[in-house]
Order: structure tokens, then C-alpha cells, then sequence
């Protein structure tokens, strides 16, 4: 070790010789000292314009690769059937039970509110189409486009007020605004543009109060420390994720509080503790109550009972009026006279006294067995069908319950409902429906024919059928087709033009489902309408059991999804997630980042972790290679971005509920932050004097070699730009790509769909 | 601080004369550092080398062989786990491969042992409670349990030395741990538990010693290969050994931040020690775990009941392997087959006349790890009705079925949602049609060779034997044969579940062919194939993925496991053995158990107050005995978190002593502690410290003394026992002792339902995993 290194460390501040680590606390209070324009994070006014221009133009990037192609596709994409249908739930206030607290899902109401939509659609399948059903999904998703616009303005300031130049904010926010995760994220009905316009929020407006410190309990202050809260509370009011947004911020908190403790600074105690209580009140009180809110506004709007009325006490279910379809619903039991409805085509379950033809006019032969039909005449008596057991023996007021079996008896012709394998008259795939005489079923053979079952939509509950309300397939036992008809192909003359009817091989139809419509001649009790006896309970007491449920309900969610992924391949974006696709385009959404980028972040956060390695290691060998300043760049600003992007993903490791990698999104946002301020970092002069021999003037130290940084930010920004191009096609799926192009996209895991 | 340098001499100048301790602040340019080798002088009063000492640590053994091992063959049969540590003693000696989920390194020692005492293997220790019959030398096996366990009283001595505890603390200590009741039970019995402390004991104790030695001496590299070899111990005993490795890595890291610190040390000298440190303990350590098992492999050479476990390729090696060793290389037409899946699990695609009960209530397909006649398969071409007239090769994208060849039926998938796995993009894969059917297009399969995945050269064109690895694509549904880890219900004998997967993870729809047998192949000249062997390397690594996920497997619940969150309140024990009169209950010694486990919250309280007393700006760390006590107690507090805090996170069953290596450091820690109040807080107050020793010395024997004969068997009354439970988790039997006082009146407790114990639900994993053969 050389004696010059140890000789020129004499003028190191002697007072903290002992505490080594403490040298770069006290640099902070002695940037009182500092003349303004060397202070850190304060910019040259004369800049200020192109701030503006470069935050504009980036802005207006993000917009268009949000907006572009926003009505494509018109079909429910991936999670848009959970937060497209609590929506609805909204705008029909029925009760619905949801993981997520309520605030993003009541914004996105809010939208179809003001779009004047009624909430009819339910979002049910991945793939059903927008435009069938008149969904305003196009406000919908600019909810979240804005949104997602608006983060990267909120990211390119988060910079600019750390005092960087316009490149870095250039470079981080690009990050965000052209990323294909973000993007895809962000202009579907999701709740992540929500989460990550609040994440970025809370870090903007922390960094503003940070930057207040020297003058506290002013206006601003308090002014900044109350947005940052309130942004803190929008994050965990949207997901419970926002816990680490919390911890990211409660880390700097308590940082901060720590350096006031210091009283040799000359702060009194009381200073602290009104330091402490302030933060206390701003940033966990006024967000708690915050947060409360939204479960008030949640509870008040949902005031009738729904699909998440099984998930709540009975004591809660009380308090939920009865919706327009609980008015209707009636249980069904055994030898009631009912109709039956297709839920697509709205026609209902027919037949009456003809014949199917013996042989059809491709030539092939049917049954010859009483046609049974559906059609939309509701007046007709021939829909009427009685409902029986599968086995006599239960003659007594019996109700019927979902994954019943069970035969129909047609009222009028006195014949039985059945079907075998002899192909119908328009599908040769598919199987005969006819109606079977009584006296030939007493025969004996094809008894078991007759025999159906009620497949309910959720397995795992017999709840009772209940007119309107329960949604079924109807399965034949013995060869376990669906029942089925189509409204595409009618049949000819001798079927009057009616709906054909017949056994779907294929159960997963989406449109194998029907429900019974109506109970012919109810009367007595059973045919009035009973209004149910609201009741109330304290607002608290409904909150506290509404999230004890949520947290119950989130430890159960372990099960395996195909594209469920482990957080260790998130942040090189190893594999991806897909969205929608629809083969015959060949189109497809598939989630994933713009890699390079997500590389780039990758090599920044390491370049950190080993500049921080180093720094240690050889000041702990009295070895000052960085200027106090750097050193307090480096520690406190872009520490704070790397411990919020720490806190933001390594509680993932920890968690054993099911994840994805949309979960790395905030983290990812942050690292954009750490990776711009990386940046500029590595291209300025932070050698200390015996170290930077080569430099001539004095005032160089601490300069930015503008040229290379400039270059570098130029070439990683067209990486940038051509990686979100390359990946556009699967984050938009507008273009349909041959196998090639396909493979060529399918880096790492991905595991994308056609690509054969 | 302008005084500093001035304390700085005042600190070396260490005046007493006993002191074990000392810190010696040099100055540098910019803040002065402490020396981080300690001086001759001090290393020195840390060696027991005074006679008196030696008196001292020889009645410390004397103690603890005394109440270690006392009666040993009481009781004289099968104990708890002893009936799997017993039972593979008998395997090793038969040389019968098992499947266990610890590495061999105690079981070995144990056969070794047993070995020694003229056991031949004849007694399987098949349940709990069986009496020992006259020629297994259970005793001798015993006392290696018991030595063992006095081996680790003197290891916590020298320890706590070596970390600068006075010589009566550290006596202290010991025995505290020689009346740990918890300790004094796994040591009278086969189990792994005594090894395994004995060898973390040992690596602790030799990696604190490297701390005390000059860098690069001989003491030094004696104490670094110890250091690597115990942990490898350690780590071939259990797996919690890498809790171990884990926490001398941390310690070195903290230990080498303060050479790095110490400006007198050359950087040439801490690479090394960087480097030396690093490179031979990991390297030893993982010596040491490779040997055991290469013994381990040597030993067992015949294919016993753990063979289901293992590769095809694997069996092969074994003196009697049942898997065929030489087979047809080319598959064609009528080739009668079997179809192996590559991996998890391993087994033989199987049917049997036996209807699946859901779904299309078809033949049921299934996946078998056994060899089987129902195993066997003709393959077919698809549009070829009649036999073909010669031989007619399985190319690439050749289109077959199977037939099964028992059933007469084609192995069919159809668009219905499988039984079990009722999932959109998961097939039902069955076996469909009768004797003289042809066949429906749903029989087709595409096979598909995966190219990268099978032996270079012709295996990658067409389907040969072993060579070729394939997938079968459902000609009509575009899905693949598929089996996974999910298990068919009851009615498919539990057997592994096969289905037509449309989007599953490709590495399961994987198989190749094991046997084949072709009437128009040349038999006697034809080319034939066999397993490649596999190198001992190769051996390894899928014998310890084997035993990782039996490990994860181990999830039902057992009556007496416990969760990690409650050990350290000592809220329940396990019931080990019990017979009419006696029973033998794993239960801690209260006194020293809390103590122990909670040692940390006034450490942790006492920490953070010196925290926030620095950042006032006073300064800590000035006083060596202070300094010691927080450096060490860290160490042991870290080494009592990292052996018990990933329990948290482990998913499989859990028992009380799975506790006990965190205990160990816990112990350590207290031994830290009562140094701190001998040497600082109550320092120059003689009397008033022996006074608090002995007051905890009495309790903690009194405290052993109740429950005793929990842990010996021994006779007891009925109300000693009811006293001796202080919580009321406790649920040893008491009715079980006699009662001294007259008896009582008949109703009373005469018909109480005694709680009774299944001990066949001991963790026996001969149960757990292997898949039920069903009789066909």
C-alpha cells in the first residue's frame, strides 16, 4: 500500500475519524455550505426549457404507444375478465368479493359510469367480443392509458428534481415508455396502471419533501409529506403490494428520523418527536383513513346481493337488498313445469308432434324420432317441460340442485327428452336429440338415454337451481355430450325454420350454456315475491370482516397456473405471460418486457451493488477513490432508488401464493430511476484529487464528460426503441407474424403461441 | 475525541491478569481500527492447558458419562426412529439399497458399529416397541449415541474457552447442556441427532478456534481443515449441517471485515486468507459429503426395496439388477414394447382390465414404476390391418398405435377432461376397443422424436430402444402424452395419472422405449443397446434430487409434529416409546430451554440501546470484555437464527428436535451471557456471581431431576408425574405410573380412555412413497 494514499487523507474531517461510515451523513448538512448551483439536485435555470421540451416529447411517445391500436383487440383480454366484470358489479351494485382493495376497480367504474354503461356484459371468457354487447371498452382502457401515460412524466421529474441532467431523465423514463410490459400493462383494463402511476407518485413526491428538509414545518412541507401519503395510500389501496411501497419509503423515513436523533446536530428532543409524530399522522394515519374510505364508498355502492354474497357471514349477507335477478330467482324442485332457455340465442327448449325426415337431403338417415327444436316463441305451450328425478322414489317436494341428474318430460307429446348416437340433422358430429313415447321407454332399452345432469359452472357447490339465476350445461350421462343449439344454421322446411338442438362433443363450448327461464302456473307462496329485510351493521365491522376474508382467501390462491412464474426470472424477464390470442390471424398478446431494456436495468442495478462493494472495501482499507460528494450521490440518492427497487422485489422470494410477472412491474419502474441516475453516475468525474491526476483543472472535479454521455445515452435509446418495436407486434397483436417471426421472438422462455 | 489515543494505550496495557479478552485500538490517518489478531498472551489464557483445568474438564466428562450413560439398555426395545436408523444398519450390512432422506455419513457409522458388535442384519427393527432379540447389539449402538453426546459437553466447553469465557463459566454451561433433557434423550438412542450436534459442535468449536490462531501458522491450517471436515461431517449426518456452512460463512465474512479494517494486516495476507479460507473449507467440506456417499454406493451393491426411486440407468448398476441389459436396438411394426416416461416420475406406461370411474369410464392408463406383464405394448402401424411380413422400422413422424397387449385394447385419448386432472388443455388418455376391433382414428399417435434429447446418429431418424427419446402426438387433438407427479385416486390403485396434455410442460411428455422384442428382427445378430452406466457423479446427483424431493414429500401429518413457532416456548413433546409402566417422552429442560431461546431479546434490547447511545455520541466497543461479549453473543445468537428460522419456511413435517442445533448456539449464547455478568456486570463481586451460578446450576438440575424418568424409563408415581407437568401441552401418560397412595375409588380414574399412540405412523417413508402394486 503506498504511503502517498495515506498521506493525502490527511484532510479528511478529523472530528469523525472514529466513524467512518458516518463521514457522508455529515456531508449532507454541509451542503448548507455548498454555493447553490453545486448543490445537489439544483438545476441551472437556463435548462429549465429543455426540461420541458424532452418531458413533453417523452410524454408524448408514451402516449401514442399507449393509445395505438387501443379498440384492438374488441374481446375480453386475460385479466380484463375479473376487473372488466367487478365493473359491472359495480354499476349493477351487486355484491362482489375481490382480493384487491377497492380503489382502481372503483375508478374504472367510475368511467363506465360517466360512459353511461349499465354493467350488462360480465366479461365471462376470455375472447367473448366488445362490440356484440356494446361495452364502452374503449374509455375503459384509456382510463389505464392515461394513467400509464402520466407515469413517465412523473418518472422523468423524479430525476430532474434529484438534480440530474435531461439525458438521464431521458434514458429512465424512456425505460418505462417504451417498454412492452408496461405498455401491454397499461392500456388493458387492469389495475396496474393504477399501482404504478401511485408507486411512481409516492416516490415523486417524497423526493420533493426530501428536498424540504432544511426548512421544516413550512407550508411545502407539509404540503409534500401530505401528497406523498396520499399517494402511499392509493398505492395499497389499489394492491396490498403497496406494502413495499411503504417499506421503500419507511426505509427513508427512518433513515431521515435517524439523522435527526443526531442531537450533537442541535436538535432538542421535541423537535424529534414532533419530526416523528408528523410523519406518523401524514404518512400512516391520514393513508389509513384514506384507504377506509374507499371500503365506505365500496360498501355504499353495493348494496345488493351478488356473486360475492358466499364468501361473506350470514350476518353480512343481510345487509345486501335482493338484486333484480334474486327478485326473479326461484328454486326449482322436482315436477315443476318449466322452460328452458340457451343463454347465447335466447330461444327456448321445443318440440312438438312431427317427425325428423328419414333420410336428410345429404343422404344421411336419422332416428325418424320426434323432433325437438328451440325457438324464440315464448307463448307456446309446447316449451313446457316437466322436470323428474333420475329415480322414482323421491315423490315428496324434492329441490333440485346443480349436478343433479335428472329427466325431462315433455307436456304435451307425454314423451321423454333424450338423445343417442345417431348424428343430427345438420352436424354429423353431433349427436340426435329426439323425445322419446312413455311406452316405449317402459321397453326397457334406452331407459339410461333419458338420464341428464345439470353441470354447474362452479364444481365444487350444489347450490339449488334457481330459475334465471343458475347457469348450466345440461350433460347427457350415458355419452356425455352437452346439450346445444345454434342460431348460424336453421333448419329447413320440414323443422319449420326452428333451431336445430343437439349433443355438443365439445363441453367446453362457451355457448353450451342454458338456465331455466320460467315455472309454469306457480302459485301459492311460491309465487310471491318476498322482499328481504334489510339490516344494518356498523361500517368498521363490515370493513374488518370484508379484510379479514381477503387476506383468508389471497394464502389460498397456491394453485399452479401455466404462466405463473418465480420472481429469480423476473428481472432479465426470462419468460412471459399470454394474454389472448386468436389462431385464425395468427394474432396474439403475450406479456413480456422489452428485454434489452430490462437487461440494461439489470447490468446498472450489478454495476451499483459493485461500486458500493468496492467503495467499502477500499475505504475500509483508508483508500478514498470517491469524492465525499459522489459518495452521497451515490449512497443516499440512487441508494434510495435501489432500496425501494429491493423492498419492491425481494419480498416476492418470501411469498408462496402464485405470481406472475406483472409483479415485477413497480420494481421494474424504480429500477428505470436507479438505472438513469446509474448513468450519469458512471460518465461524471467523481475521483478524489490523488486520484485523478489527469485532470488539469480543479473545477473539473465532479464534471459530466458530456460527449460520451451523450453518445451512450443515444446508443442505448435506440436499443431501446428497437426492442420495443421488435416485441410491438405480441404486445399489441395486431400482426399476424409468420412461424419464423415467432421463433425469432421467442427468447429465453417465452413460451409464445404459434410459432409452429 | 481528543483522547483517544491515550485510551488506545490504556486498552493494550490490560492490567489483570486472568483476562481472556482484550482490544487494542491502533491509529490510523483517518479513524483508528482494532487489531483483529489477538496477542500471544491472551491466546494462550484461552487453552486449557493449566492442570488445574485439566482436572477440571476431566470431571466435566466424568459428570456427563454418568448421566449419559447410565442404564442404556433400558428399555430393551425399538424406539422411536430407531426403527429407520436401526433398520438401515440391517441394510447396509445386507448391502440392501434403501432410500432414505439423509445423507449416510451417521447411518454409516452406526452399521459400522454395529458391525463391530457381530450384528449380521437378521433384525429389521420393523416397529416401535419390538424387544431386542440376544445378537443385535443395540447397546453398543447406543453408546455411540451417548458418546457422542459427551463429546459435545466438551465441545461446548473448549468452545466457549476459545471465545474467552472464563473456566468456570464454560463449566457452567456444560452442564447445562449435560441436564438439557431434550439432549440427554436423543443421546441415549439410535438416532441421527446425536451424531449430527456432536459434528456442528465440532465445526463450531474449530472455526472460533481458527479465530483465536495467528493467520498462517500450523495451529491456523489444522483449525481451517478441521473447520472444512466437520462441516462436511455435519452436512453428510443431515442437511441442517448447511444451516452450519451457512453460518461460518457469514462469521467469516463479519470476522474478515475487521482484518480488511486492520491497516497492519497487508492486502497480499487477506487475499489469501480470503482465498485458503474459502477454498478449503467448502473443498473438505464437500470431500468429505462426496466420500460418504461413495462408501455409501460401494456398500449397498444390491437392488433393495429403494430401487423404485432411482433411473433405470442407475438400477442397472446394481450386482442383481432387474432391468433388462441388453435389448433389440431398432422398434418396428409389431414390436412388443415397453414405454418408459424420462422423468418425474420414472415409470412404465400401464393399463389394466380396470375401468377409469370418472370421465369416459374407459380402460384406465396409467403410469407404474414396477416392472409388470401389463406394462407390455404391441406397436402397430396405423392403416395396417394384418401383420406385416417383415420388419418395418419407427421412423421420425411415423403414425402407430399401442396396443396393450394383455387388455387387447389401443391406448385412445378423446377431447373429455381426465378424471383427476380436470384442467381445459389436459385429454383423457385411455384404453379403448375389444379383441378384433380395428381401431378408431383416435388410437393415432405421431411419434416425434426429440432430436436434441437422443443418442447421436441413427436414434435421431428412427425409434430405437433406450437411444431414442420421443414424444406422441395425438393425431386428432394435436395433444401429447402426458404424466406428471399427480396421482389417480383409490380406484386407479394410486398409480401415477397419464393424460393427453395440450399445452404441459414438454419435459413431461418425454418417453423412450425400455424392452423390445421384434419377431422379424435377426435374434440372434441383431444390434442390441443397453444402459449407459452411469459415473459415480452422475450417481450423486440423482440420488440427492431423489432424497430432495422425497424430503418435500414428507407432508402428511404425523401426531406428535410440531410447528417451528412453538419450539422455542417448549409447548409439546414426542412421545418416543411407551410401555405398560415406563415410557421414554423427548422433552427440554424448561430451565435451560427458555432461557436459551429468548437469550435474544435482551441481547437485541441491549443492542439497539447502544445503538442510539452512538448516534448520540458516546462511543461503544471501548472496553474489551463489553467488545467480546457483543462480537461472540452476536455470533451465537446468528448461529441459533440460522439453524432455526428456515424451519419457517420449509413445508414438510416438522419435530421438536429438529430444534435442538439451534438450542446448541442458544446454550452458547447464555455461556456469553453469564461471562458478561461475571466478568463486567458483576465484576470484583465474587461471591455474589457464584451465588447466581449456583442458583441456576440447582434450578436446571432440579428441573432434570423431575422429569428423569421421562427420559431413562424409569419407574415413577402417578402424582410425582401430574406434578412434573407444568404446561399443560405436556401430554406424557401418567396413568400409566402406579399409584403409591391407596387407590382411589374405582369410578374414578380406572375408566378413563387412556389417549393411545399409533406409532406405525412414525415417519416411515417406505409408505409414504411408494406407489401401491396392484395384483394383476
Amino acid at each position: 500500500m503506498g504511503s502517498s494514499r495515506l498521506r493525502s487523507s490527511r484532510r479528511a474531517d478529523a472530528d469523525h475519524k472514529q466513524r467512518g461510515g458516518k463521514a457522508s451523513d455529515e456531508k449532507i448538512s454541509s451542503n448548507e455550505d455548498v454555493p447553490s448551483y453545486k448543490r445537489l439536485s439544483s438545476i441551472d435555470p437556463s435548462m429549465q426549457k429543455w426540461y420541458t421540451i424532452a418531458c413533453t416529447s417523452i410524454t408524448a411517445v408514451a402516449f401514442a404507444a399507449r393509445f395505438y391500436y387501443i379498440w384492438y383487440p374488441s374481446e375480453v383480454v386475460f385479466d380484463e375478465v375479473h376487473f372488466g366484470k367487478f365493473a359491472s358489479y359495480y354499476l349493477q351494485r351487486t355484491y362482489f368479493f375481490d382480493l384487491h382493495p377497492p380503489f382502481a376497480k372503483l375508478l374504472i367504474a367510475l368511467v363506465g359510469y360517466l360512459a353511461g354503461y349499465d354493467g350488462s356484459f360480465k366479461f365471462d371468457n376470455i375472447g367473448d367480443s366488445y362490440l356484440e354487447h356494446s361495452v364502452p371498452y374503449i374509455p375503459f382502457r384509456a382510463l389505464s392509458a392515461t394513467l400509464g401515460t402520466l407515469t413517465v412524466p412523473l418518472v422523468f421529474n423524479t430525476l430532474k428534481e434529484c438534480g440530474y441532467s435531461v439525458y438521464s431523465c431521458v434514458f429512465a423514463s424512456a425505460l418505462v415508455a417504451l417498454d412492452n410490459a408496461h405498455v401491454a400493462e397499461t392500456r388493458l383494463i387492469l389495475l396496474d396502471a393504477t399501482l404504478l402511476i401511485s408507486v411512481a407518485a409516492s416516490i415523486y413526491s417524497y423526493v420533493r419533501f426530501y428536498k424540504l428538509r432544511r426548512q421544516p414545518f413550512t407550508r411545502n412541507w407539509y404540503l409534500w409529506l401530505f401528497l406523498t401519503g396520499v399517494a402511499l395510500s392509493c398505492v395499497i389501496s389499489t394492491k396490498y403490494v403497496g406494502v413495499f411501497t411503504f417499506a421503500a419509503i419507511g426505509v427513508a423515513v427512518i433513515y431521515d428520523l435517524w439523522q435527526l436523533l443526531d442531537i450533537k446536530k442541535g436538535h432538542s428532543m421535541t423537535t424529534f418527536f414532533k419530526h416523528f409524530a408528523v410523519r406518523l399522522l401524514l404518512l400512516i394515519v391520514v393513508p389509513f383513513f384514506i384507504y377506509l374510505f374507499w371500503f365506505y364508498l365500496h360498501f355504499a355502492i353495493l348494496t345488493k346481493s351478488g356473486p360475492g354474497d358466499g364468501f361473506m357471514s350470514p350476518e353480512f349477507q343481510e345487509t345486501l337488498g335482493d338484486s333484480l335477478l334474486a327478485r326473479q330467482a326461484k328454486d326449482i324442485y322436482y315436477h315443476d313445469v318449466i322452460t328452458i332457455k340457451h343463454k347465447d340465442t335466447e330461444c327456448l327448449l321445443h318440440s312438438h308432434n312431427f317427425r325428423y325426415p328419414l333420410r336428410y337431403e345429404d343422404g344421411r338417415v336419422s332416428s325418424q324420432g320426434q323432433q325437438v327444436t328451440c325457438m324464440s316463441d315464448y307463448n307456446d305451450t309446447n316449451n313446457y317441460w316437466e322436470i323428474l328425478p333420475a329415480s322414482q322414489i323421491d315423490q315428496s317436494n324434492h329441490v333440485v340442485r346443480e349436478g343433479d341428474t335428472f329427466r325431462l318430460r315433455h307436456v304435451n307429446t307425454n314423451g321423454y327428452l333424450l338423445t343417442h348416437d345417431v348424428a343430427s340433422p345438420l352436424f354429423s358430429t353431433n349427436e340426435e336429440f329426439t323425445v322419446i313415447p312413455l311406452a316405449d321407454l317402459e321397453k326397457g332399452t334406452n331407459v339410461n338415454d333419458t338420464l341428464f345432469k345439470f353441470d354447474p359452472f362452479d364444481k365444487k357447490k350444489h347450490e339449488t337451481l334457481k330459475t334465471k339465476a343458475s347457469i348450466v350445461k345440461i350433460l347427457h350421462v350415458p355419452t356425455v355430450v352437452a346439450m346445444w343449439t345454434h342460431d348460424d344454421n336453421l333448419l329447413p322446411d320440414w323443422g319449420f325454420g326452428q333451431q336445430e338442438v343437439n349433443g355438443n362433443k365439445k363441453l367446453t363450448d362457451n355457448s353450451n350454456y342454458w338456465f331455466i327461464d320460467d315455472i309454469i302456473g306457480l302459485s301459492g307462496a311460491r309465487a310471491l315475491y318476498v322482499p328481504k329485510n334489510v339490516k344494518k351493521i356498523p361500517f368498521l365491522k363490515k370493513w374488518w370482516e370484508a379484510q379479514l376474508t381477503m387476506f383468508d382467501q389471497n394464502n389460498k390462491l397456491t394453485s399452479e397456473h401455466p404462466f405463473a412464474s418465480q420472481p429469480e426470472e423476473w428481472p432479465m424477464c426470462l419468460s412471459g405471460v399470454s394474454f389472448w390470442t386468436k389462431s385464425e390471424a395468427k394474432q396474439q398478446i403475450f406479456f413480456l418486457g422489452n428485454i434489452p431494456g430490462w437487461w440494461m436495468e439489470c447490468i446498472f442495478i450489478s454495476g451499483f451493488l459493485a461500486i458500493i462493494l468496492v467503495d467499502q472495501l477500499t475505504r475500509r482499507r483508508n483508500v478514498n477513490i470517491l469524492t465525499d460528494r459522489s459518495r452521497t450521490r451515490l449512497y443516499l440518492n440512487i441508494g434510495f432508488f435501489f432500496s425501494a427497487w429491493a423492498s419492491h422485489y425481494l419480498p416476492f422470494f418470501l411469498m408462496g401464493r402464485q405470481k406472475f410477472l406483472h409483479h415485477y412491474l413497480p420494481a421494474h419502474l424504480l429500477a428505470a430511476l436507479l438505472s438513469g441516475s446509474m448513468l450519469e453516475f458512471l460518465f461524471t468525474d467523481n475521483r478524489t484529487e490523488e486520484y485523478a491526476r489527469d485532470r488539469k483543472d480543479e473545477k473539473d472535479a465532479g464534471r459530466i464528460q458530456w460527449t460520451a454521455f451523450a453518445a451512450a445515452v443515444v446508443g442505448l435509446l435506440s436499443v431501446i426503441v428497437w426492442g420495443f418495436i421488435f416485441f410491438a407486434p405480441v404486445t399489441y397483436g395486431n400482426v399476424s407474424l409468420t412461424p419464423e417471426q415467432v421463433q425469432n421472438r421467442q427468447w429465453m422462455n417465452m413460451q409464445l403461441h404459434f410459432a409452429k | 475525541m481528543a483522547n483517544t489515543s491515550k485510551k488506545s494505550e490504556a486498552r493494550s496495557a490490560n492490567p489483570e491478569d486472568d483476562s481472556t479478552t482484550e482490544l487494542i485500538y491502533e491509529k490510523g490517518a483517518m479513524r483508528e481500527y482494532p487489531l483483529s489478531v489477538l496477542s500471544d498472551e491472551v491466546a494462550h489464557k484461552r487453552l486449557s492447558t493449566s492442570t488445574h483445568e485439566k482436572l477440571l474438564i476431566a470431571a466435566l466428562v466424568v459428570v456427563a458419562l454418568i448421566f449419559r450413560t447410565r442404564n442404556l439398555q433400558s428399555p430393551n426395545e425399538v424406539v422411536f426412529d430407531e426403527v429407520h436408523f436401526g433398520g438401515f444398519a440391517s441394510k447396509y450390512i445386507k448391502g440392501n439399497f434403501f432410500m432414505d432422506v439423509h445423507p449416510p455419513l451417521a447411518k454409516l457409522i452406526y452399521a459400522g458399529i454395529a458391525l463391530l458388535g457381530g450384528f449380521n442384519g437378521n433384525f429389521t427393527f420393523e416397529k416401535i416397541g419390538t424387544v431386542y432379540p440376544a445378537n443385535v447389539p443395540y447397546v453398543l449402538m447406543r453408546q455411540f449415541s451417548a458418546f457422542a453426546g459427551v463429546g459435545t459437553v466438551v465441545l461446548m466447553y473448549l468452545t466457549l474457552r476459545a471465545t474467552g469465557c472464563k473456566p468456570i463459566v464454560s463449566a457452567l454451561t456444560s452442564l447445562l447442556l449435560v441436564f438439557e433433557s431434550a439432549n440427554a434423550t436423543i443421546d441415549r438412542f439410535i438416532l441421527l441427532d446425536s451424531p449430527l450436534i456432536f459434528f456442528i459442535a465440532a465445526a463450531a468449536y474449530s472455526y472460533l478456534k481458527l479465530e483465536d490462531c495467528k493467520p498462517f501458522t500450523l495451529r491456523w491450517y489444522k483449525a481451517l481443515l478441521a473447520t472444512g471436515i466437520c462441516l462436511g461431517c455435519a452436512t453428510s449426518s443431515k442437511w441442517v449441517g448447511l444451516f452450519t456452512v451457512v453460518w461460518v460463512g457469514i462469521c467469516t465474512v463479519i470476522r474478515l471485515w475487521f482484518v480488511i479494517g486492520d491497516l497492519t494486516v497487508p492486502v497480499r495476507s487477506i487475499l489469501s486468507q480470503a482465498f485458503l479460507r474459502f477454498f478449503v473449507i467448502l473443498g473438505s467440506c464437500a470431500l468429505v459429503y462426496l466420500a460418504s456417499f461413495y462408501i455409501h454406493l460401494q456398500v449397498l451393491n444390491h437392488e433393495g426395496d429403494g430401487a423404485a426411486f432411482l433411473s433405470s440407468s442407475f438400477r442397472s448398476s446394481f450386482d442383481d439388477a432387474s432391468i433388462p441389459k441388453s435389448i433389440y436396438a431398432d422398434v418396428g411394426a409389431s414390436s412388443i414394447i415397453t414405454l418408459k416416461h424420462l422423468s418425474n416420475p420414472e415409470g412404465y406406461l400401464h393399463s389394466h382390465n380396470h375401468l377409469y370411474e370418472a370421465g369416459s369410464k374407459q380402460q384406465q392408463v396409467s403410469l407404474y414404476p414396477y416392472q409388470d406383464d401389463n406394462n407390455r405394448w404391441t406397436v402397430e402401424l396405423y392403416n395396417m390391418s394384418s401383420e406385416p411380413l417383415e420388419f418395418i422400422p419407427i421412423m421420425d413422424h411415423t403414425k402407430i398405435r399401442l396396443k396393450h397387449l394383455a387388455t387387447s385394447r389401443r391406448l385412445h385419448s378423446h377431447d373429455i377432461r381426465p378424471s383427476v386432472s380436470e384442467i381445459d388443455w389436459q385429454n383423457e388418455a385411455s384404453c379403448y376397443g375389444f379383441e378384433g376391433f380395428d381401431g378408431d382414428p383416435n388410437d393415432d399417435f405421431v411419434v416425434e422424436i426429440v432430436k436434441d434429447k437422443s443418442v447421436k446418429g441413427v436414434a435421431q431418424e428412427r425409434v430405437r430402444a433406450i437411444d431414442t427419446v420421443f414424444r406422441l402426438h395425438h393425431a386428432m387433438t394435436g395433444c401429447y402424452l402426458f404424466s406428471h407427479e399427480t396421482r389417480l385416486p383409490k380406484w386407479g390403485f394410486e398409480q401415477n395419472e397419464v393424460t393427453c396434455a395440450k399445452q404441459g410442460i414438454e419435459s413431461l411428455s418425454l418417453w423412450y422405449i425400455e424392452q423390445n422384442e421384434n419377431m422379424y428382427l435377426d435374434q440372434l445378430n441383431a444390434e442390441k443397446v443397453s444402459y449407459k452406466p452411469l459415473t459415480f457423479w452422475q450417481k450423486l446427483v440423482e440420488l440427492n434430487e431423489a432424497m430432495w424431493k422425497v424430503n418435500s414429500g414428507l407432508t402428511q401429518p404425523h401426531v406428535y409434529e410440531s410447528k417451528p413457532h412453538s419450539w422455542p416456548f417448549l409447548s409439546r413433546g414426542i412421545s418416543y416409546w411407551k410401555s405398560d409402566n415406563f415410557q421414554v417422552y423427548l422433552l427440554g429442560n424448561p430451565v435451560v430451554w427458555w432461557i436459551a431461546s429468548f437469550v435474544f431479546l435482551p441481547f437485541g434490547f441491549y443492542l439497539a440501546l447502544q445503538l442510539v447511545r452512538w448516534q448520540w455520541g458516546s462511543s461503544i466497543a471501548d472496553n474489551s470484555v463489553l467488545f467480546n461479549f457483543n462480537y461472540h453473543t452476536f455470533e451465537f445468537v446468528l448461529g441459533w437464527f440460522v439453524h432455526y428460522f428456515p424451519s419457517f419456511l420449509m413445508g414438510r413435517q416438522m419435530f421438536l428436535h429438529h430444534y435442538l442445533p439451534a438450542l446448541y448456539f442458544a446454550i452458547l449464547a447464555i455461556g456469553q451471557t453469564l461471562e458478561y455478568v461475571n466478568s463486567y456486570l458483576l465484576k470484583g463481586k465474587k461471591y455474589v456471581t457464584y451465588a447466581v451460578f449456583t442458583a441456576i446450576l440447582g434450578l436446571t438440575v432440579y428441573s432434570y431431576l423431575q422429569r428423569e424418568p421421562l427420559i431413562s424409563a424409569n419407574i415413577w408415581t402417578q402424582s410425582k408425574c401430574a406434578a412434573s407437568k407444568i404446561m399443560s401441552g405436556w401430554d406424557y401418560d401418567c396413568d400409566i405410573y402406579p399409584n403409591e397412595a391407596p387407590p382411589p375409588p374405582v369410578i374414578s380414574y380406572s375408566e378413563q380412555p387412556k389417549p393411545s399412540i399409533n406409532f406405525d405412523e412414525a415417519i416411515n417413508i417406505d409408505n409414504v412413497q411408494a406407489p401401491i402394486r396392484d395384483e394383476l
